[in-house]
């Protein structure tokens, strides 16, 4: 029987002279590296309101697709990481398949925007942006892609306007909020959201991500600082590093009505599965999602696990509905390189079959 | 230390030393050969790498301080033991790490608590149980409320760190568990890194199953709502004094946003209705004028047949019924219309 650790403590010393090393000759560079951005396609601002702006992207060449694809991300984060940069762009390789692409940028919520309701985001901005991108384009339906907690709100307004959607994507999607390894529901349960919504107001950003980051804690926290080390003598990989961290960080605060209501009624009473969601005093039946619906999940999603994402395919009411796994996790399924060959190529495909 | 020999010369707890030295330097901001002027670092992800990489350092430092000899038959169990599960335990230590920089950690946000709440408690402690009573018993209610709330508050917290620890425990029991499992040659673990990322995977693993279980949520619950209390409490104490000083509360800004947006709801509410109107005084003008001029191109009946005395020619005007709403189609197109 051998010990499982054979360390000899000469490597080992070689192992931390090398890795202190290689921080102190990186890290003059990392503060040589300056700011770092993040949306990388070129876009018009076609609409405004309050905080508000609607983008409609602008490609190399006009689309071919006959029906504009509008993006509504989730509330939390930017939407940024769908064009991050040029070669990490969900946005970028839609338009290079032919797609004409918008995005809804929410802003940022400050305490004026606290009392904003669910009806605000879905009847109300949600709404207008697609009313907006029919107007421009003379079209009675669109196709809208949500995505996370975006998606949510998509297949609410679906099942509430099934006449102004062709087709609808949800990519991450939460849908069942009771599956077991949900470990953000799990952590909502015993919250007594009225309590922490009175007392915030808006919910903070720092407090957001401090919870996603206790997700995995010491992967989040701590490997991946360790991992960076490793990449400090590549300036191309440390300003990708850091454009992450900046999307991760630069995140807005949540708008507290909205907040209460989406915790209270998805995550905390799963009501989205039970058709029991209200919005504006009209009830979400998902059954009336009555479109052509792609629902892309990601197969190591920590924040929407497979199984909570799944289960949509019982409860809508279309007979034109399709699954697609993503090998990978909740922000791969945007940047990695596996994405950028996947995912929008799937998506452009299963819109033109659809007549989009 | 066991392995002080097993370098060449003898020297090797000097260059141990050495290392342990410009790193610690460098991480105070000192100007050793070599390093970088300053650990402070301007960006923040830079201090945020710091403070990830500070817990890697001081978990590599626990290491090397009870390492048996490279390959020895040392007592492996025992140091992993001592390290991973011992009172500095590093799992803890990452969740403590970014309670200080994330602002929204539990651990940064009692520290504030009991900061803020400190002058306003002074003197309450030793009344907490007391009645109140007279012109001044709703003050002192209050602040035996906050104070009460800060002991809970300090209570779930110390549940929580419990928990926490179990759990960096389990993740010690787990990571040995896998070591054993690796004991035959080819399989062994070669390098410090290759032991920090096997502990990185037991603990996450071990922490899926500790964030899962009922307890955690039980215990998590009650630290946010904890906090809440805390929150509101302070609140209302400074919400006093801002009164007394003639300054706008958070309570009344809140109020005045709510009504705000309540009247901006009824006015959108009364736009889009009198869009809709609007529209449908179009399609009623529109019927109208289509009604006129199939008339116009009619003979009049009226000129071959006799009217009824004191009656009116024509029937009264209906709409037809509403035509059924078109099925969404991709790429159908719609006329331009306003406000739709």
């Amino acid at each position: 029987m051998y010990s499982p650790l054979r360390i000899d403590p000469l490597k080992a010393l070689e192992e931390i002279e090398t890795f202190r090393r290689k921080l102190a000759a990186g890290l003059p560079s990392l503060r040589s590296l300056g700011e770092v951005h993040f949306g990388a396609t070129p876009k018009e601002a076609v609409y405004r309101e309050d905080k508000l702006v609607l983008y409609h992207f602008q490609g190399e060449r006009k689309p071919s697709a006959k029906v504009p694809l509008l993006i509504s991300y989730a509330l939390v984060n930017t939407p940024w990481m769908t064009d991050l940069q040029a070669d990490r762009s969900l946005v970028a390789r839609l338009l290079e398949q032919g797609e004409d692409v918008y995005l809804i940028d929410w802003g940022y919520p400050d305490l004026a925007d606290r009392w904003l309701t669910l009806e605000d985001y879905i009847e109300g901005y949600l709404g207008r942006c697609i009313d907006v991108v029919r107007r421009r384009h003379g079209l009675e339906a669109i196709n809208l892609l949500g995505i996370c907690q975006g998606g949510a709100f998509s297949l609410c307004y679906a099942a509430l306007h099934p006449e102004k959607l062709a087709n609808l994507i949800t990519m991450v999607t939460p849908v069942d909020f009771h599956t077991p390894d949900n470990m953000l529901s799990h952590w909502t349960r015993e919250m007594d959201v009225d309590a922490f919504v009175d007392s915030l107001g808006n919910i903070p950003a720092d407090l957001m991500n401090f919870c996603y980051l206790t997700l995995k804690p010491v992967r989040l926290n701590q490997q991946k600082y360790v991992g960076l080390v490793d990449i400090l003598d590549d300036p191309k990989e440390v300003e990708n590093f850091l454009r992450m961290e900046k999307w991760i960080f630069d995140s807005p605060d949540q708008a507290g009505e909205a907040f209460r209501q989406f915790i209270k009624d998805f995550y905390q009473g799963n009501k989205l599965i039970m058709g029991e969601v209200e919005i504006g005093g009209r009830r979400v039946d998902l059954k009336r999602v009555s479109m052509p619906v792609l629902n892309i999940y990601a197969e190591q999603d920590h924040l929407v696990p497979p199984s909570a994402a799944r289960p949509l395919r019982d409860h809508v009411g279309t007979t034109d509905y399709t699954e697609l796994s993503f090998k990978g996790g909740h922000i791969g399924i945007y940047v990695s390189s596996r994405a950028q060959r996947e995912v929008p190529g799937a998506v452009h495909a299963w819109l033109a079959a659809r007549g989009g | 230390m066991a392995h002080a020999d097993a370098a060449p010369g003898g020297d090797f707890e000097r260059l141990a030393r050495q290392s342990w030295d410009a790193w610690q330097g460098w991480m105070k901001g000192g100007a050793t050969a070599g390093t970088p002027p300053s650990a402070t670092a301007s960006s923040e992800a830079a201090e945020r790498a710091l403070a990830g990489l500070k817990g890697y350092f001081t978990l590599l430092e626990s290491l090397w301080a009870g390492a048996p000899g490279a390959a020895s038959g040392g007592d492996w169990r025992s140091w992993m033991n001592d390290v991973f599960a011992g009172p500095a335990q590093p799992f803890a230590q990452a969740f403590a790490d970014t309670s200080g920089l994330a602002g929204g950690g539990p651990d940064a946000w009692m520290a504030d608590a009991q900061r803020a709440a400190a002058p306003l408690l002074d003197g309450l402690r030793k009344d907490m149980n007391l009645p109140t009573f007279g012109l001044a018993r709703e003050h002192q209610e209050r602040g035996q409320r906050l104070l009460l709330a800060v002991t809970d508050l300090q209570q779930q917290l110390a549940q929580y760190h419990a928990l926490l620890a179990r759990a960096g425990r389990l993740a010690a029991e787990r990571l040995e568990s896998r070591l054993a499992e690796r004991s035959e040659p080819g399989r062994q673990v070669d390098s410090l890194r290759g032991l920090y990322d096997l502990w990185v995977d037991a603990a996450e693993d071990t922490f899926q199953e500790v964030a899962l279980s009922p307890e955690y949520r039980t215990v998590y619950g009650a630290l946010v709502n904890a906090q809440s209390r805390v929150r509101a409490e302070s609140r209302a104490q400074t919400e006093v004094i801002a009164r007394e000083f003639g300054l706008p509360t958070r309570s009344e800004v809140a109020t005045l946003g709510q009504r705000l947006h309540e009247v901006r709801r009824t006015l959108r509410a009364q736009g889009e209705l009198a869009d809709e109107v609007a529209a449908l005084r179009a399609e009623v003008e529109a019927l109208k004028r289509g009604r006129a001029a199939a008339a116009a191109a009619k003979p009049d009946p009226a000129a071959s047949r006799p009217t009824p005395a004191g009656g009116k020619s024509g029937a009264a005007m209906s709409l037809p019924a509403p035509a059924a709403k078109p099925k969404a189609a991709a790429g159908k197109r719609r006329p331009a219309r306003k406000n739709s």
